[in-house]
């Protein structure tokens, strides 16, 4: 196979390169020795008319036994001078030297290796990035890897339930347990910061006076809250600002401190400011007021209701407890607290998640997810490049033969290609850096907000860096070690007996195979979990919301108490519907406590006198304004929606589809009666029923009872504080904020407007995550599949190339070109085969991770996995079949003659 | 005495013998030993770099790097004084050596 088309009178040195077959030093002795065999061959070539082959190896012959003559020479050198050191390092520089000369020479070659490897780096740095960011970054807040938060737990006919806690358990959970070295809790809520410097929301918390202490805050002026701040109710009239916010509106005026100002309309007394990095355990908080305020200004039926569970605490676990102890410790205490309380803790519990954890969400896995099949993607990327250096490594052995005919030992030949491989990967590092650069930028407009916590900032930093220098020399090591180890096998006698070529050639062809079948595996397991994330993203874009957020503009308002008491709101919120309505571009307008998918509602119990088999069912009562179901879009089924004149007096409710089918699946719900917190509680007369508008995400199944279902009533029968208005718009609805803005503040300028925002972005939002890990997967499987198809392309050609011979006297004896063709391509998909087989083991076991993040398909879908196959073997015809052309077009007289 | 020794103690005179007009590197100096023995010093031939650098250590040649007249890198050898002594001395010694066992196998007195 060492074809006869080379030109016999080419120097050996030019052909071999021996010039870089050094081992030694450059001015040692093995470079004098190469050069004597260099020119000792080229006489031979030119007066007994040798191949080049075979005068390198009457050389090597004539000269005598190399390595024992090279070793007495060094022996000689050496007691010259005394340098050693630069001899073991001057082997190092040769090799890197020699690696570097060597890529230059093949530039096809190295240009495919290091597109290859710096893809694969480059795009395993960006998810790194994420990964680091969001995984490994310390949280803002002093040793938080010991800080949990302590969920309400319960367990519902439907299914366990995340739930918050009431102030009395929270005491109770403090002092039963031994787990926790403090426990805190803040409620996180928007406060209306009024005054003469104009109205702000700022985003802030009730906490009670251990909370700073607690996360290791220190304020930067002043102090933090005294405990009989935090006693009884209203008996902390202070505040503690950021120091954002302090800069912002105050322009860190010292005077601040001691100073009243107005929040929601109360007067409280700065007291300390804390530093700008600490953010609260809401993750964006600039101001914190004692919980003794929280009855007063926000939320919280009163501190002694037991049932009232709107609070998730904060806890620091004690030293030496881990999270499972604390869990075991609550779990105790919980079943104590329903021995005492059967009426309100029957079937509660308690859920102690680290902090970390509960920010993440799923969002972790995801990072997890992504990480993983990045890795797949670069494990690939070396089974890649080992197959071209593979390719190349049958070429070099001839050089190779020399080298071990110089006494280089296997260890040495190992080094030096692994020492190619780590060049390689650098330089393919520093392509993927280059990459990883554009990718991180764009991985940040591609991740959407709210996918990642706000402390999880991306960027290539030094651990990055860091990172992308361990990939590098993974990947160097992890790509040469096939063919290093193959080469190395060489055997000289065998070697100098037969053509050099084949010895190598022939060993790396098996290889070659394994590691393109390992290439189909991979790149199948990717392009499985890409089409299976597609799919779900799909089915999530097909789910009818059951509103048309279409040219929606949607704002929420907070009212204080102070300024607009008890019945004077109802009148203004009629009066800013009607200011709204009275915009140009606007066709309707409507209020309510929360709109899809903006939702904020507290769950409520309701008892149903007609249905005595169920005591009572939680769901998610909206308050809302006439016209609010024709704005939002959403079909009245039955009865009548909410109308003009369901004023405070008006006992109507109108039910969800899902509520109706769950709980009067067999007659007519209007007329039915349900009562509002208890069996004394408000009565309502249940008179109309709408479609099931998402209100909390689009993916659980309402019918099914996978989340509580939604029920509604008028706004002004049981009103809302702080509520959203729904703008229809006629016209494109971010071109009317500014003139909503003026409507709002014609009718009360104290109120600031916020959360400002077409309603089509929460459901961009929504499917988000789908949609970042559809692009991310999608990238990843269809590099996998050009990789894969390159992998196979290459083996096939090698084999056509290594089997012309056979293939050609096949040919001369009058075989059928098809038949020719088809063997070539079969033998092309046995190999695929096995990658194939191989492949949908690992994507059935490792799809199961995938499983939490599909909607609409399920983790081991056949048809998903029966279509990616087909198509990879589709794929590998494809990458075949053009070599078995090739081998088909032989000239068998000139293939035959070269041998 | 070994074949081994006498040869390396031949192979240095020949080397400095090579060295003697002008400097050369291992290959012009293998050549050169080559031709004008015309085979019969029938040796491995790479023999000739131990020798090399044995001499060299010995301070009897120098070597030092430059390139041939093609421009590739090459160690040149150059006989130093102690060297060309060392050739004259030698050189006397074998003659009369050689002369000696002639005159012994030939069974003839001395001239």
């Amino acid at each position: 196979m060492t074809g006869g088309s080379e030109d016999p009178d080419r120097t050996v040195g030019r052909d071999l390169s021996m010039g870089d077959l050094l081992d030694g030093p450059a001015g040692g002795v093995d470079e004098e020795i190469r050069f004597y065999l260099e020119r000792r061959a080229e006489e031979l070539m030119e007066v007994e008319g040798l191949g080049r082959e075979e005068a390198l190896r009457r050389a090597v012959q004539l000269f005598g036994d190399v390595d024992r003559i090279r070793r007495e020479a060094r022996r000689e050198a050496k007691m010259k001078s005394p340098q050693r050191w630069r001899t073991m390092m001057g082997g190092w520089v040769q090799d890197v030297r020699f690696a570097v000369r060597t890529a230059v020479r093949n530039p096809l070659l190295t240009g495919a290796v290091v597109l290859t490897l710096g893809l694969g780096i480059g795009a395993s740095t960006t998810v790194f990035t994420v990964v680091d960011a969001t995984l490994f970054r310390a949280l803002p807040f002093r040793d938080a890897g010991r800080l949990v938060f302590l969920q309400g737990y319960a367990e519902t006919p439907e299914g366990p339930r995340i739930r918050g806690a009431s102030p009395a358990e929270i005491r109770d959970w403090e002092e039963m347990s031994r787990s926790f070295q403090d426990v805190a809790v803040s409620d996180g809520t928007v406060f209306n910061v009024s005054g003469e410097e104009g109205a702000q929301r700022i985003l802030g918390e009730f906490v009670s006076t251990g909370y700073f202490e607690l996360l290791g805050v220190s304020p930067v002026r002043g102090r933090t809250f005294r405990p009989e701040e935090d006693g009884a109710p209203e008996s902390g009239p202070v505040v503690v600002i950021g120091e954002g916010l302090w800069e912002r509106r105050w322009g860190r005026s010292e005077d601040v401190l001691g100073r009243t100002i107005e929040v929601n309309d109360r007067a409280l007394t700065v007291v300390g400011i804390a530093p700008g990095d600490f953010p609260g355990m809401t993750l964006g908080s600039e101001l914190w007021v004692p919980a003794s305020m929280v009855y007063a200004m926000g939320n919280g039926d009163g501190p002694e209701d037991r049932g009232s569970r709107w609070i998730i605490p904060v806890a620091r676990l004690a030293p030496g407890v881990g999270v499972e102890e604390a869990q075991a410790d609550l779990q105790a205490v919980a079943r104590r607290l329903a021995e005492t309380y059967p009426e309100t803790n029957t079937d509660r519990s308690v859920l102690v998640t680290p902090v970390r954890d509960a920010y993440l969400g799923s969002t972790g896995q995801l990072v997890w997810v992504l990480f993983g099949a990045v890795g797949l993607l670069l494990l690939l990327a070396c089974a890649n490049v080992a197959n071209l250096l593979l390719f190349r490594a049958s070429d070099r052995s001839s050089e190779v033969l020399m080298r071990v005919a110089l006494g280089a030992g296997r260890g040495r030949i190992l080094r030096q290609f692994l020492t190619e491989g780590v060049v390689f990967a650098v330089l393919g590092a520093g392509l993927g850096l280059v990459l990883a650069g554009t990718g991180v930028r764009a991985a940040v407009g591609l991740v959407p907000p709210g996918l990642l916590p706000p402390y999880a900032e991306l960027a290539l930093d030094g651990r990055v860096f860091g990172f992308a220098v361990l990939v590098t020399g993974m990947v160097g090591v992890l790509s040469a070690l096939a063919p290093a180890l193959t080469v190395s096998r060489v055997d000289v006698a065998q070697g100098l007996k037969a053509g050099a070529s084949a010895v190598v050639g022939g060993g790396s062809h098996r290889i070659r195979s394994v590691l393109v079948a390992g290439e189909v595996a991979l790149a199948l397991m990717l392009l499985v979990g890409a089409v299976l994330m597609m799919r779900s993203f799909r089915a999530q874009l097909d789910v009818r919301p059951g509103f048309d957020a279409d040219r929606i503009l949607a704002f929420r308002l907070q009212v204080p108490e102070t300024e607009y008491p008890g019945d004077e709101l109802a009148p203004l919120v009629r009066r800013l519907e009607e200011e709204l309505r009275a915009l140009p571009g606007v066709e309707s307008v409507a209020a309510g406590s929360g709109l899809p998918l903006r939702d904020r509602s507290y769950g409520w119990f309701v008892y149903m006198p007609e249905r005595p088999d169920i005591e009572r069912v939680r769901v998610y009562s909206h308050r809302v304004t006439p016209g609010y179901f024709s704005t939002l879009g959403i079909p009245v089924l039955r009865g009548r929606p909410v109308e003009p004149g369901d004023d405070a007096q008006a006992n109507v409710a109108v039910a969800s589809r899902s509520f109706v089918e769950r709980f009067f699946p067999d007659r007519d719900p209007v007329g039915e009666r349900v009562y509002l917190g208890g069996d004394d509680g408000m009565a309502f007369r249940i008179v109309g029923v709408v479609e099931d508008a998402r209100y909390r995400d689009l993916t659980s199944d309402l019918a099914a009872g996978d989340d509580d279902p939604d029920l509604y009533f008028p706004f002004e029968r049981v009103p809302q504080r702080s509520f959203d208005v729904a703008i229809r718009t006629r016209i494109d609805p971010g071109s009317l904020a500014g003139s909503v803005r003026e409507a709002v503040a014609r009718v009360t300028p104290s109120l600031a407007v916020y959360d400002l925002a077409p309603l089509s972005d929460e459901l961009r939002q929504e499917t988000s995550q789908g949609r970042f890990a559809s692009v991310l997967l999608g990238a990843f499987s269809a590099l996998a599949l050009v990789l894969a198809a390159v992998g196979i392309y290459g083996v096939m050609a090698s084999m056509v190339g290594g089997r012309s011979r056979e293939l050609a006297i096949r040919m001369a004896m009058g075989a059928d070109a098809g038949r020719v063709r088809g063997m070539v391509v079969g033998q092309g998909m046995l190999t695929a085969a096995a990658g194939l087989i191989a492949g949908v083991m690992g994507a059935l076991a490792l799809s199961r991770l995938l499983d939490s993040f599909l909607f609409g398909v399920r983790s081991t879908d056949p048809l998903t996995y029966a279509a990616v196959a087909l198509g990879m073997l589709v794929v590998t015809v494809l990458a075949a079949w053009v070599p078995a052309r090739r081998a088909t077009r032989l000239e068998p007289v000139s293939v035959l003659r070269d041998e | 005495m070994s074949k081994g020794n006498f040869l390396s103690g031949t192979l240095d005179l020949l080397i400095l013998r090579a060295l003697d007009g002008c400097p050369l590197h291992g290959y012009a100096i293998g050549k050169w030993i080559r031709a004008t023995s015309e085979g019969t010093l029938e040796v491995e031939e790479g023999a000739l770099y131990p020798a090399l650098h044995r001499l060299e250590r010995k301070g009897l040649i120098d070597g030092s790097w430059g390139h041939t007249e093609t421009n590739r890198r090459a160690r040149f050898y150059e006989i130093c004084a102690a060297g060309r002594a060392h050739l004259e001395n030698e050189t006397a010694l074998w003659r009369e050596y050689a002369r000696g066992v002639a005159a012994v196998l030939s069974g003839e007195p001395g001239t």
